[in-house]
């Protein structure tokens, strides 16, 4: 490359001319590739280049032969490599989580989440890593992938509870925006898991005088594996902005197992033998159900005051094995009331949940309401659960609130059998948590609740685990 | 055993650690091949038309304000040099980048289709480029425009914004949506912008790559045209960078064509959305206070800070003062690129700024039509900001360009000749600049005795003694020091050995 021009100018230079222009134009200048010319020969006009080469990005346009090194590089380099696997996973986790929280966490309805997110016409293909973690459960990771059309959407998820839990889900979703916004949903799912604890029944199970234990346990705990396979056809009808309508069909079954390797603490060696329907058998449980849900709030992930109905009623039977037959029925009601500031959310919500045996057959233990809701240990079970809670919120930037919350819960074997007694057994939990979302979904939580049964911490990333219309929340 | 074979594993695999740690801890300069700098990046081949960009918010705000950061925190490595630049640290003509045909008259291939000729139609289609409020028109020549009116009692403020933003974004040397001021079918002053250029693609992805563009190969993130966005950001005080501030557009026949990155968008500047955010803030009714620590430990009780009405001199601009802003710095939501930016990037940028002269700043006011009071305003803010803006940029690194090579007469030897921009433009006087001068082989090694240098004014003469010749590669790095602030980075002047004097290969500030 001939430098002489620029010789030239440097002669030519004054102070006065010299600008950044000038200096630019040094830059700008040698464009051309130009064979150095001899000493004191002056510099002939180049020739117009050969048409280049395509350009090898990573190094032609920097020119850089090899990258230079700075002091302390290496010891960089090697914390990068050890900080790698965090790092990725991180990475992985919220490039997929959070796509998966925003595109499904308004999963009611199909048609008001691609509104949401204005998903393109020609359809998408999203595949995201999901995780969850909370105290005295496996760390679950796992893999969600969405296809998603004009017409059609099909989800699948992969997941994965360290060490032996699986849990695998298909669905296929048709939308429509006929005369309503609807959708048609079909969806397989199955589950195993691995190392459940089942109380029995009660708020107080170890002296409730229905259940029976084995004279020579000691455990009041008993320790069983299950899997959980159903298939499941649904409609769901937004019939007016705020209410929606649900309908589904699904065919379910659940068998149970001690837990590998568990010893005495087994489900078979805690509890008598026979006491526990269900654990000995896992009938085809045909179920059908209707559910409505009113909820005025603007938005449905960051704090939005509002109010919040649901109510399903719904009926079982058993097309296989030992007869079953069961209703189920519920309710649930939430008021979002801002408190000085619109960000500002108190939040009573009561959940009713009730299940009611037809023909005095006995139900399956794992059919039996539990408390999900409730944010400490959801280790009860009977006929009636009913979980209060009490929650603030506040907003600390337009993506991230803060949280205080109460929960009480307890269960009965009915409605009328609710007494004073269950005041004083009342299981509670005191809790604090930190908040991520957006506007209409929440995408990463993390909270700890304390109680007289233990500190429960729960952190998760994307969709909660059990999303979708009410049967999913069984 | 078993402990002793564990003990010995750890030793030796700590020893392995230190041995690669104290090996690598030298400094060891890049190495410039011997070729002509690039100046033009190639990177239009034509392509079959890629797969229009959906932006998911939700996902980006995630991204962007978690992920980023937890990612960034967990790696220790510096950020890499930008790909997108020469040898001569120049970013070269690209998709990205285009630098002015005539330096002296940056704007004058601004107007490409010139403002929308009547009648107009309108489609009554949404607008695609993220304004909200615009309105779709195509013009008698049946090019789309869209045309954006200004907010109720501010007539010019948005308008005039988004023309003088455009052009003094062109004049840098982006690539940009035309904007003219005209008046709309209905007689009211609007922001008519010339959009979609080509086939629009949606939001360019900041940190990725199109995966269906071959000629996108280069990491957004390491882009210096990226990077330095924010410094032009900071001139022009544009606190927000949206996701419709930089589009990618298709140009060209199906197949033929080729991805256009463009900045567009550009109402918010020019203090306009500091404005439109005090008016809103100041308008609602849950105002919270600016104490991050008051409103976590408040729950969200904290008393609403006295709303007062933002003030600023005309209704014509918005609000924005020679202060330059941290937040005109660091647009929300964080921009990723900017968390790269590297003394050189802000330096290239300083660069590009300063060369936009009073006379493009004037004619780029001009445009917006505007009362000369609002006029006198903006130039003068303008100035005083760009003389801020490239006084940041010069003083992160050594500002010094190359002028030229002195080949060797009588007795004296080879001579590099450079130029402090920054003593230049004034930015520091020379008399306080002492230039400590180095000379290293391509392993890092000194090949002659440092200098310490005094200079009376821009030119720094930096001798080449005659036994450097004998080295094929020389790195001359130059630092200069300003009294007894902090040490700014070298600039290194790669030479290859010719005969008895030299030849440039490259430079890095």
């Amino acid at each position: 490359m001939d430098l002489r021009w620029l010789h030239r100018a440097g002669r030519l230079l004054t102070l006065g001319a010299l600008s950044l222009s000038a200096a630019t134009a040094v830059h700008a200048q040698p464009a051309e590739p130009t064979e150095p010319a001899e000493p004191g020969e002056d510099a002939e006009p180049a020739e117009p280049a050969e048409p280049a080469e395509p350009i090898d990005p990573e190094q032609a346009i920097t020119g850089v032969e090899e990258s230079g090194r700075e002091p302390g590089d290496t010891a960089r380099t090697i914390g990068s490599a050890v900080l790698y696997l965090p790092r990725t996973i991180i990475d992985l986790m919220f490039r997929g989580t959070v796509a998966t929280a925003s595109l499904i966490a308004d999963q009611q309805l199909v048609p008001r989440y691609r509104e949401l997110l204005g998903a393109p016409p020609g359809g998408d293909v999203l595949v995201f890593p999901t995780l969850f973690a909370e105290t005295g459960s496996p760390f679950n990771i796992g893999l969600r992938a969405i296809a998603d059309t004009k017409w059609v959407a099909t989800y699948q998820r992969f997941g994965f509870g360290i060490p032996t839990d699986f849990v695998t889900e298909s669905r296929v979703i048709l939308k429509g925006n006929r005369l309503v916004p609807f959708i048609v949903s079909f969806e397989a799912y199955m589950e195993d898991e691995n190392e459940l604890e089942y109380h029995d029944l009660g708020i107080t199970p170890d002296r409730d005088p229905r259940n029976l234990f084995r004279t020579n346990s000691p455990h009041r705990v008993g320790l069983y594996s299950e899997r959980r396979v159903r298939g499941l056809g649904s409609l769901g009808m937004r019939l007016w902005p705020k209410l929606e309508l649900f309908l589904s069909v699904s065919l379910a079954r659940r068998q149970v197992e001690d837990t590998p390797d568990s010893g005495n603490e087994a489900l078979s060696r805690v509890f008598a033998e026979d006491s526990v329907p269900g654990a000995s058998h896992g009938p085809w449980i045909a179920y059908g159900e209707m559910a409505a849900r009113f909820d005025s709030r603007k938005h449905l992930g960051k704090p939005t005051p509002g109010a919040v109905a649901e109510a399903y009623a719904g009926a079982a039977h058993s097309t296989e094995g030992v007869p079953v037959a069961f209703m189920r029925m519920g309710w649930r009601i939430a008021g979002f009331v801002p408190v000085y500031r619109q960000t500002n959310i108190f939040a009573p919500r009561l959940v009713v949940d009730g299940l009611v045996p037809i023909n005095n057959l006995d139900v399956p233990f794992n059919e039996l309401p539990r408390q999900p809701e409730y944010r400490g240990f959801d280790t009860r079970r009977d006929l009636v659960s009913i979980v209060g809670s009490l929650d603030y919120t506040w907003q600390l930037v337009p993506f991230m609130g803060l949280r205080l919350f109460m929960d009480a819960a307890t269960v009965a074997p009915k409605v009328a059998e609710l007494e004073l007694n269950q005041l004083f057994n009342l299981r509670y939990a005191l809790g604090l948590g930190i908040d991520l979302y957006s506007d209409n979904a929440q995408l990463a939580q993390l909270a700890i609740a304390t109680g007289p049964e233990g500190v429960r911490m729960l952190f998760s990333l994307g969709t909660p685990e059990r999303f979708g219309d009410r049967q999913h929340r069984d | 055993m078993k402990t002793s074979t564990t003990r010995h594993w750890l030793r030796g695999t700590g020893l392995l650690l230190l041995g690669l740690t104290v090996m690598g801890c030298g400094y060891r300069p890049t190495r410039f091949a011997d070729r002509p700098p690039v100046t033009d990046a190639q990177d239009d081949h034509g392509i079959a038309r890629p797969t229009a960009r959906t932006f998911i918010k939700e996902l980006h705000q995630a991204d962007v304000y978690v992920r980023r950061e937890l990612v960034g925190g967990l790696d220790p490595r510096r950020s890499p040099a930008a790909l997108d630049v020469n040898s001569l640290d120049e970013v070269p003509r690209s998709s990205w980048f285009r630098p002015p045909a005539d330096s002296h008259h940056p704007l004058a291939d601004y107007p490409r289709d010139g403002p929308p000729k009547p009648p107009f139609t309108i489609t009554g289609e949404a607008p695609t480029s993220g304004m909200e409020d615009a309105l779709v028109i195509v013009d008698a020549r049946g090019l789309p425009y869209e045309l954006q009116p200004d907010v109720p009692g501010h007539p010019g403020m948005r308008s005039g914004a988004a023309a003088i933003a455009s052009r003094l974004f062109h004049a840098l040397g982006y690539r940009t949506a035309e904007v003219h001021i005209i008046r709309s079918h209905e007689g009211e002053r609007v922001a008519a912008t010339r959009w979609p250029l080509g086939v629009d693609l949606g939001p360019t992805p900041i940190n990725d790559t199109r995966s269906d563009d071959s000629n996108d190969q280069l990491p957004h993130l390491q882009r210096r045209s990226l990077r330095a966005l924010t410094m032009m950001t900071g001139w022009l005080g544009l606190k927000r960078l949206r996701s419709r501030n930089l589009r990618d557009v298709y140009l060209g026949q199906p197949g033929l064509g080729h991805v256009q990155h463009v900045v567009a968008g550009l109402d918010g500047a020019l203090g306009v959305d500091d404005y439109l955010d005090e008016r809103q803030w100041v308008e609602d009714p849950d105002r919270e206070d600016s104490n991050f620590f008051l409103r976590v430990f408040s729950l969200g009780l904290s008393p609403k800070p006295p709303a007062v009405q933002p003030d600023k001199l005309d209704p014509a601009v918005g609000m924005m003062n020679e202060r330059v802003l941290k937040d005109h710095y660091d647009p929300s939501p964080p921009f990723e690129p900017r968390d790269h930016l590297l003394p050189g990037d802000a330096y290239w940028a300083a660069k590009r700024i300063a060369a936009v002269d009073r006379t493009a700043i004037a004619a780029a006011i001009q445009a917006a039509k505007l009362e000369p009071l609002a006029e006198n305003w903006l130039f003068q803010v303008l100035m005083l900001r760009r003389d801020k803006v490239i006084a940041k940029g010069f003083n992160q690194t050594t500002p010094c360009e190359v002028i030229t090579i002195e080949p060797p007469v009588d007795k004296r030897g080879a001579r590099l000749v450079l130029a402090n921009l920054a003593v230049e433009k004034g930015v520091h006087s020379a008399a306080a600049i002492e230039y400590q001068i180095s000379y290293l082989a391509s392993d890092g090694e000194p090949v002659a005795k440092s200098r310490r240098k005094l200079s009376p004014g821009p030119i720094v003469t930096v001798p080449l003694p005659a036994g450097l010749s004998a080295h094929d590669y020389l790195v001359v790095r130059v630092v200069a020091q300003l009294g007894t602030d902090e040490r700014p980075p070298a600039f290194e002047v790669h030479l290859k050995s010719q005969a008895d004097t030299f030849r440039l290969l490259g430079v890095r500030h």
